[in-house]
């Protein structure tokens, strides 16, 4: 599903990544596994195509997603991906539902198709019994769970995850895992750029890639 | 002249006009910016920026196009109060005709709308093809609508500082009236001639439209747009107004007449617009659905009072 | 694009954030309020003083001598009585009268209670009257403003005038117009033709001028030139060059009022932009979470002009309110006197409720683009921040 093909990103005077290749299939469970700095971020947010690589090629179902205008890009990020970042990125003074409706308005759905999509997202990710309330009332496992909830509402293809249990606690990222569990039977490509051991030792894990200083070991 | 230039509507109109020509040069600026820097298929962080600045020349452009069409209703509607400064004349036809500028003015306004409308078709048709290839023709095209918003606010301004408001005008009856036995149909067409030839080729361009005929598409409708101005000014109009005498354009878009020019006219330049757009781009079935629509609304809107005062008199004016 | 879920989110957003609009609504609201009241006195002047002009008569003679306007003889009017087409004549009996202590002017205008021609503007004002308690002695009905005046003077029931003659004529207030009959009247004072003869010092066998009606329009010209012939040292005024005079005038201070008013806004305009280019980081994020949600650039340029645009015609609707208010319900304090002017007396009138879709038009026009203007380039800054934001 994913093919990497000698993927280079030089900031200014610092070469983030260096000649990475890499091959995911799709439905497989991959750790990223790599200090802070190690070049994950970033690596993530090219597949994501959020940010244009200095050279090389991602492959995302044939399609090179790097060479996209933004207009396209835009479009595969709606449709094909779903970000879960590390610092939970809402809108405080909205509620959980309301946060979730947010990438569903540029799309052609009916009101019908977006009260579902909403709905089962939330049962996903186990919120629904939070979805009036304003997101900056939420507790850090709770807010965590609702950008699960909104990387799912596209029902997207890919599923990627910046450290998402930095900012958790234990229970929480248990509870998280639980859910990352439960994509991996809905077989969604999962991608979890981490350095949380808890990762490492689960069973649904397809594999754990190593990258160090921008290269994969 | 200063006399004009104080009357609100017209400062205001002239006011907003330059405003937006500046922030047309500042789209301008862009674009050039961007032909010097593009080349097709790079994929470098530099031709993204390019790209990002091409949406601000987009977002431009579209604001602009609102704005030109609330500002062309606002001048027809500007041009009928200036008739009450202007000696002689009785409605916007005698204000128009005060001076060479003014049916050029009102033209290329029309002109432009239309161009900016093409131009955003060309612009949806490039972002939705992966490899943006209209990119650099779209820019070469806003460069052409610049310098036509240029030359319109020029003879905008021309024109109404040359209005006069103590040398008397001619009103509409005297403009549109045959000089001596010269008529003012093209082609020397007669009334009839003109009437038949204004319906068959309504019919024509949905032949063509369906038929998927390009270039006779697009050569008709725009030889339809000039034939139906003349067929409404010299036929349909008569029966607008219910008087045999009354040729004008201007006054079927004051509320006398329930604002029925704006439907007319309305629905000729949007029907001239989806078959030009047709021709150039996609001869969808959506396209042509609207096509028959508006060229339908058209022929209806302007043939209407006819046929009825035909049907209930018997007899033509 | 301007599909329901994408309103519903513009009004989700800018319900819940309203306090970041809210200093610009203000002033903008501000800003609004003054240049509608502007347009609503002027257009309520405009329309009172052409219903005045309606009931004006066609044509106005006056003589003329070395460019002055002097007293016109009596006799033109059978002359022109003779004129085919015309309908009415009469002779005119008005001037302006100087008040010392105050040193201002009153418009002192004579009127034959008995002519069953009087101007239609006169008839309405003095409806009603008793005429023989009224002619009984010397007797005025005076406009609202000169009300105050003599009031402020101590002139409670009458008012001694000093005619040109040197002599004392002690002439008692009947009446005093309504504050709302006409802007016109107000400072005026209408009395007997033979009185105000007396106090204006038109020598008998003279009238101040001739008015007379040509009820055909068609006729009109042709009695214009033969008024223009009869006599070489008459002036011949017609009501369309009164009406045509007046929009001019008016033209010409709402110009330079309208030229004021661009340049407060274009400053307004100025610090909206530079206001709108400060990207806070609550916006960086923001953007940055929409584009990483698949937002195109050019949906999330639309959603902050399309917010914007609501902050503008929220304080649009909320000016043309406050102005309607201010100006018809409170008369419009201090802005009223930049039309009506200090050259009579200060005018204590009100206006008659009038809005035409020309004013809300040209307010629309005139605020709203400019102000979209300004945010068009700081919008699409906005929208172009990267995604990347988000990753931080």
């Amino acid at each position: 599903m994913i093919e990497i093909k000698s993927l280079n990103k030089k900031f200014k005077n610092y070469q983030a990544l260096k000649d990475i290749n890499l091959h995911i299939d799709g439905g497989e469970f991959v750790i990223l596994n790599g200090i802070s700095g190690s070049g994950k971020t970033t690596l993530l947010s090219i597949i994501g195509a959020i940010m244009k690589p200095t050279s090389g090629a991602v492959e995302v179902s044939g399609e090179n997603i790097v060479s996209l205008s933004d207009f396209h890009a835009s479009n595969y990020r709606s449709t094909m991906v779903g970000f879960v970042t590390q610092s939970f990125h809402l809108f405080d003074e909205l509620s959980v539902e309301d946060n979730l409706f947010v990438p569903l308005v540029i799309t052609n759905l009916s009101d019908d198709e977006v009260a579902t999509r909403i709905e089962d997202a939330m049962s996903v990710a186990n919120i629904s019994h939070k979805a009036q309330q304003k997101t900056k009332n939420l507790s850090g496992g709770e807010k965590q769970r609702t950008v699960i909830a909104r990387a799912l509402v596209n029902k997207p293809q890919i599923i990627l995850c910046d450290e998402p249990t930095a900012n958790l606690d234990l229970d929480n990222s248990l509870k998280f895992i639980e859910i990352i569990k439960r994509l991996k039977e809905m077989k969604k490509t999962i991608v979890v750029a981490t350095h949380d051991p808890l990762f490492s030792k689960l069973s649904c894990v397809d594999r754990v890639i190593n990258i160090k200083e921008g290269s994969l070991e | 002249m200063s006399d004009i230039l104080l009357s609100n509507q017209v400062s205001i109109s002239l006011f907003i006009d330059f405003l937006l020509f500046l922030l047309l040069c500042v789209a301008l600026f862009h674009t050039l910016f961007i032909l010097k820097g593009w080349k097709r298929g790079a994929t470098t962080s530099c031709q993204y920026g390019l790209e990002k600045r091409s949406y601000l020349v987009l977002t431009i452009i579209s604001f602009v196009l609102v704005c030109k069409i609330i500002l062309l209703i606002f001048f027809t509607y500007t041009l009928n109060e200036l008739s009450n400064i202007v000696p002689g004349a009785m409605c916007a036809a005698g204000v128009v005709s005060s001076n060479s500028y003014g049916n050029p003015t009102l033209v290329l306004k029309l002109i432009i709308i239309m161009l900016i409308l093409l131009w955003l078709a060309l612009n949806k048709q490039d972002q939705k093809a992966k490899n943006h290839p209209f990119f650099k023709q779209k820019l070469y095209f806003f460069i052409v609508i610049f310098v036509l918003i240029a030359v319109e606010l020029f003879l905008e301004v021309l024109f109404f500082t040359n209005i006069s408001t103590l040398t008397p005008v001619l009103c509409c009856s005297t403009i549109y009236k045959t000089i001596q036995n010269k008529s003012p149909i093209p082609f020397s067409l007669s009334i009839k001639e003109l009437i038949a030839l204004f319906y068959l080729t309504y019919v024509f361009i949905l032949v063509f439209a369906y038929a998927k005929k390009r270039v006779l598409l697009f050569v008709l409708s725009v030889f339809y747009t000039y034939i139906s101005y003349y067929s409404i000014v010299y036929f349909f109009a008569l029966y607008i107004y219910e008087l045999p005498t009354h040729k004008c354009p201007f006054c079927m878009l004051q509320s006398d007449y329930y604002y029925i020019g704006y439907l007319i006219f309305g629905s000729l330049f949007v029907a001239t617009y989806y078959c030009i757009k047709t021709s150039l781009f996609s001869f969808s079935g959506t396209n042509r659905y609207k096509i028959t629509i508006s060229y339908t609304v058209f022929i209806l809107s302007s043939s209407l009072p006819f046929w009825l005062y035909f049907l209930k008199n018997g007899v033509l004016l | 694009m301007l599909n329901k879920k994408y309103i519903k989110f513009l009004f989700l957003l800018l319900l819940t954030y309203k306090k970041k609009h809210l200093s610009v609504f203000v002033i903008s609201t501000v800003i609004v309020a003054v240049l509608t009241s502007t347009l609503f006195i002027s257009s309520a002047i405009q329309k009172d003083i052409y219903i005045t002009l309606d009931g004006q008569a066609d044509f106005t003679i006056q003589r003329y001598k070395a460019g002055k306007v002097l007293n016109t003889p009596e006799s033109w009017i059978d002359e022109f009585l003779d004129i085919d087409g015309v309908s009415q004549v009469q002779g005119r009996i008005y001037g302006m009268h100087f008040y010392e202590p105050a040193e201002t002017y009153f418009m002192i205008v004579g009127v034959d209670l008995f002519d069953q021609e009087v101007s239609a503007n006169l008839k309405k004002l003095i409806n009603g009257i008793d005429i023989d308690k009224f002619l009984a002695r010397d007797n005025m009905i005076i406009g609202s403003d000169v009300k105050k005046f003599f009031d402020e003077y101590q002139y409670k029931g009458s008012y001694s005038f000093r005619p040109p003659d040197r002599s004392i004529k002690k002439v008692y207030i009947y009446d005093t117009f309504p504050k709302d009959s006409n802007i016109v009247s107000s400072d005026m004072i209408i009395m007997d033709k033979d009185l105000a003869r007396k106090i204006l010092g038109v020598e008998d066998g003279y009238v101040t001028d001739i008015v007379l009606e040509v009820p055909n329009p068609k006729e009109r010209e042709m009695v214009r030139q033969k008024l223009i012939i009869s006599h070489f040292n008459a002036r011949i005024i017609q009501k369309k060059d009164i009406k045509r005079y007046y929009k001019n005038l008016f033209n010409y201070k709402g110009g330079v009022f309208l030229t004021l008013y661009i340049i407060v806004l274009i400053t307004f305009l100025l610090i909206l932009y530079q206001r709108y280019s400060l990207i806070s980081q609550n916006d960086s994020k923001e953007i940055a979470l929409l584009r990483s949600m698949g937002w195109r650039i050019d949906s999330v340029i639309y959603l902050k002009v399309a917010e914007n645009f609501f902050v503008a015609f929220g304080a649009y609707l909320s000016g043309v309110i406050i102005a309607y208010i201010y100006v018809f319900f409170l008369d419009a304090p201090l802005l009223k006197n930049i039309f009506l002017g200090y050259t009579n007396l200060a005018h204590d009138v009100s206006f008659t409720p009038n809005i035409n879709n020309t004013d809300l038009g040209i307010i629309f026009l005139v605020f709203i683009i400019p102000f979209l203007v300004a945010i068009i380039i700081p919008a699409w800054q906005k929208a172009t921040i990267e995604p990347t934001e988000i990753m931080r």
